[in-house]
C-alpha cells in the first residue's frame, strides 16, 4: 500500500469538508474506567468544525474558524473560547486545520498494521497539549485517530463513516446559545 | 488542646462522610472572567487526593495530587508545581480558590464544623449550605434515598462559581 504521509497529503486535499460519526474511547494509564463516547462530526476547512457528543451525556463542540463554543445542556453553559488556544493541535485541528500538516506536525510514516495504513504526528508546538497523534488511512481516507497526552491517557477515535464534500450553510458552524444559559468566557 | 466538636445542627438526616471515593464529573468554574470547564475525576481517600481535569475535546489539562507531605500539580504543557498543600494548588486547577477540605465535604453534602445547612429537601438532606462564605446548591441528588450522594451541586461566592453535575460515584462508606 501508499504509504501513510502520501494517503493522508490525498486524504487532506481532498477532505475540504466532510461530515460522519464517531467512536471514541478514552483509556488512561492509571486503573481507571475506559470512557467511552460516540457522536456525529462535521468540518470545513479552514478552521470550521462541530463536534456532537450523544453519549455518555449531551455535548456540542462548534467552531466558526474564530470561535469555539461548548455547550452542555445539564450544566446549562456554554463556554467561548478563542479559537487559536483552545483548538491548538487536537485532533479536530488536524481535520479542520488551514495550514499544511508539515507545519504543525512532523509526521513519520509508520507502515501496516491492523489493516490500515499509520502516519505518527508529532507536535512542533512545545507545549501542545499531548505527546503524538497516530492516524490509521485506508485507500486514502482516515479511519482512525490515537492521541497519547501527557498523562500516559491514550484517545482513540474511530471514524465509523465518513462522507467528503458535503455543503452546509455558514450558521451549521455558529452556535447561538439558548435563552437562560450562561455565556462564560471571552 | 484539641477542641470539643460543637453540638451539630445538621439537618434531620444525619449524614457523614465516607472514608473513600471516586466521582467523575462534568465541571465549570468561574472566577467572573476566566472559565474552565470540562470534565474531573476525583479519586478521594482518607491519604490522598487526584483530581485529573480533562478539557472538553478529552485531553488531560491537568492533574492535582494532594498527600499530607505537599501537593503537585502538573499540566498538559509538562509543568510541575509543588505546594504544601492542596488549599494553595486548587485555585490554579479549578481557576477559582475553593477550600480544598470544603470541597471534600461539599460534594458529600456533609456539612464541616462551621458550615450550616439552611435549608433541606423532603428526604431531609441538605438543598443549601453555606460554608467559609461560600453558598452551597444541591439541585439533584443521585437517588431520593437520604444516603444519596448529590448529582447537581452550584457553589457561589461573590463572582466565583463552581459547577457539578456528576455522572458517576464509586463510594466505600
Amino acid at each position: 500500500a501508499d504509504d501513510g504521509i502520501a494517503q493522508l497529503q490525498r486524504f487532506i486535499a481532498q477532505a475540504g469538508s466532510a461530515e460522519g460519526h464517531f467512536e471514541q474511547i478514552v483509556v488512561s494509564g492509571a486503573a481507571r474506567r475506559p470512557q467511552l463516547s460516540s457522536g456525529s462530526f462535521a468540518f470545513e476547512r479552514p478552521g470550521r468544525f462541530r463536534w456532537l457528543v450523544d453519549a455518555p451525556y449531551p455535548q456540542l463542540l462548534v467552531s466558526d474558524g474564530g470561535r469555539l463554543w461548548i455547550w452542555d445542556e445539564d450544566l446549562n453553559q456554554v463556554t467561548v473560547k478563542v479559537l487559536d488556544d483552545a483548538l491548538g493541535s487536537t485532533p479536530a485541528a488536524i481535520l479542520a486545520g488551514e495550514g499544511a500538516l508539515e507545519e504543525a506536525f512532523e509526521l513519520v510514516d509508520e507502515g501496516v498494521a491492523e489493516d490500515l495504513v499509520w502516519v505518527r504526528a508529532t507536535p512542533r508546538q512545545a507545549d501542545a497539549s499531548f505527546e503524538f497523534m497516530r492516524m490509521g488511512l485506508s485507500g486514502d481516507m482516515l479511519m482512525r485517530m490515537e492521541l497519547r497526552d501527557h498523562f500516559g491517557q491514550t484517545t482513540t477515535i474511530d471514524f465509523v463513516s465518513i462522507q467528503l464534500g458535503v455543503q452546509r450553510a455558514p450558521e451549521f458552524f455558529r452556535f447561538v446559545p439558548p435563552e437562560g444559559a450562561d455565556v462564560i468566557g471571552d | 488542646c484539641a477542641t470539643l466538636a460543637p453540638p451539630s445542627d445538621v439537618a434531620e438526616a444525619t449524614r457523614d462522610t465516607v472514608s473513600a471515593f471516586l466521582l467523575e464529573a462534568r465541571i465549570s468554574a468561574t472566577d467572573g472572567e476566566r472559565a474552565a470547564s470540562g470534565r474531573l475525576e476525583w479519586e478521594h481517600t482518607a491519604e490522598a487526593d487526584s483530581w485529573l481535569l480533562f478539557s472538553p475535546l478529552g485531553q488531560v489539562v491537568a492533574q492535582l495530587v494532594a498527600t499530607n507531605a505537599g501537593a503537585t500539580l502538573r499540566t498538559a504543557d509538562g509543568q510541575t508545581l509543588t505546594a504544601h498543600s492542596a488549599e494553595a494548588m486548587l485555585p490554579e486547577l479549578l481557576g477559582v480558590p475553593a477550600p480544598a477540605d470544603g470541597l471534600a465535604h461539599w460534594v458529600q453534602a456533609v456539612p464541616r464544623s462551621g458550615a450550616r445547612v439552611l435549608a433541606s429537601d423532603a428526604a431531609g438532606r441538605p438543598a443549601r449550605m453555606s460554608d467559609a462564605g461560600w453558598i452551597i446548591d444541591y439541585s439533584e441528588y443521585v437517588s431520593e434515598s437520604p444516603d444519596a450522594m448529590p448529582r447537581r451541586i452550584d457553589a457561589h461566592w461573590g463572582d466565583a462559581r463552581i459547577r457539578l453535575v456528576i455522572d458517576h460515584w464509586v463510594v466505600s462508606p
